[in-house]
């Protein structure tokens, strides 16, 4: 302890470092930035949902123009629902402030992580399946109205359906490996933090450590 | 004694004054991003984008500032906040945008105490996390009370907590 205590008034007396900030130029940077970083948010927030929002029109127009099925309009009903999850789940985005203590400030980082893998590990029933039931809805509705052609028609559909499968599948496989390969790391070391600060309150649950 | 922020600045506040604050309470307090990274980081370059990324919080977190704790509290818990969930990755892309706006110049290093001073850093940085943070301000001179008010434990987690560090770190040290 006595080589501690040596080192501990060496912290006292020693230079640190120093850091010249160029407030002006930071202040300056951030109003600049501030509008397209907004943006930049936004869109990633809500690029999903401007996704469907754009494809509504554009399935209403299509089916007009093109004199398609009925089934091909239920694509919107599908569209409407992600769009609704979406709303209805997007995260609570408070004021970004860290000056709250640091237990506080992790426990609102694990709820935005584990809100982001309930969305992603789900994303098949809420995202993938509605779209692929339009989809597929309308495809084997085409392979039926073309059934006159035989086996053409039937090939045809198995192959729609088939490419449909394999990007649901590539879809699904991608949210799910950012889950496996960004977030569940985070939340682990995330927790780890938070359970170490809660168990360092406890002194029964440190004792064992202590006696090393 | 730390300069405040005047209550009436708490909403509406013009970038010049908020320029003055950022200015004045970083020759006070220059030194807690520093720290923070120095603990939280080896590399020089990871610790550069942190004391930034760290200075970034502090800028848009000095609306929030209430006075219910001392400054160098609250800058104290922006700093470690930032530490906790920052990630380089993350904190490249962003900080790259102001990088060549801000200047940052480390202190040398070639004196005796500079030297026993990064045996020190290098020590900490091989605690836990939590350890770190706690043990840091301690060094510093923070009472448990702010040392509790900063990490949101009780006074006696962190006399427990505190005095297992200190252990660890003298092992650490060779002491």
């Amino acid at each position: 302890m006595a080589e501690l205590e040596k080192y501990e008034a060496v912290w006292k007396t020693a230079g640190h470092g120093t850091v010249s900030v160029d407030a002006g130029a930071l202040a300056r940077h951030l109003k600049r930035n501030g509008e397209t970083f907004r943006i930049l948010v936004y869109l990633r927030d809500f690029r999903e949902l401007l996704a469907c929002f754009i494809l509504i029109p554009g399935i209403i127009f299509m089916g007009m123009h093109l004199e398609l099925p009925w089934s091909w309009y239920l694509g919107v009903p599908a569209s409407l629902w992600v769009a609704g999850y979406i709303l209805y789940n997007r995260p609570q985005r408070g004021s970004e402030t860290l000056a709250g203590s640091v237990v506080e400030c992790l426990d609102t980082s694990i709820q935005e992580v584990r809100h982001q893998i309930r969305l992603l590990r789900s994303v098949f029933w809420w995202y993938l399946l509605p779209l692929d039931l339009s989809c597929g809805a309308f495809f084997l509705h085409i392979g039926w109205e073309t059934r006159q052609l035989g086996w053409a028609a039937v090939l045809f559909t198995a192959l729609l359906m088939g490419l449909l499968l394999g990007v649901t599948w590539v879809v699904w496989k991608w949210n799910q490996f950012a889950v496996e390969r960004e977030l569940e790391p985070r939340l682990a070391e995330l927790e780890s933090i938070r359970n170490s600060i809660i168990n360092g309150d406890d002194p029964v649950s440190s004792a064992p450590e202590k006696a090393h | 004694m730390a300069p405040h922020l005047p209550r009436e600045l708490d909403e509406g506040m013009d970038g010049k004054k908020q320029e003055e604050i950022f200015n004045s309470w970083m020759e006070a307090h220059q030194a807690i991003p520093i720290k923070v990274a120095r603990c939280h980081e080896r590399n020089p370059e990871d610790r550069a984008d942190l004391v930034q990324n760290i200075l970034l919080q502090i800028w848009l977190s000095i609306p929030s500032f209430d006075e219910r704790c001392s400054l160098s509290t609250w800058i104290y818990r922006v700093a470690l906040n930032t530490a906790f969930r920052w990630r380089r990755t993350e904190s490249r892309r962003s900080i790259g945008l102001m990088r060549y706006e801000m200047h940052h110049e480390w202190s040398g290093r070639d004196t005796p105490s500079d030297l026993e001073l990064e045996e020190l850093y290098s020590a900490i940085r091989k605690l836990e996390q939590t350890d770190a943070a706690i043990i840091m301000m301690h060094l510093d001179g923070m009472s448990y009370r702010e040392i509790s008010e900063v990490m949101g434990m009780s006074e006696k987690g962190v006399g427990v907590r505190l005095s297992r560090a200190r252990r660890k770190l003298a092992n650490l040290l060779g002491g």
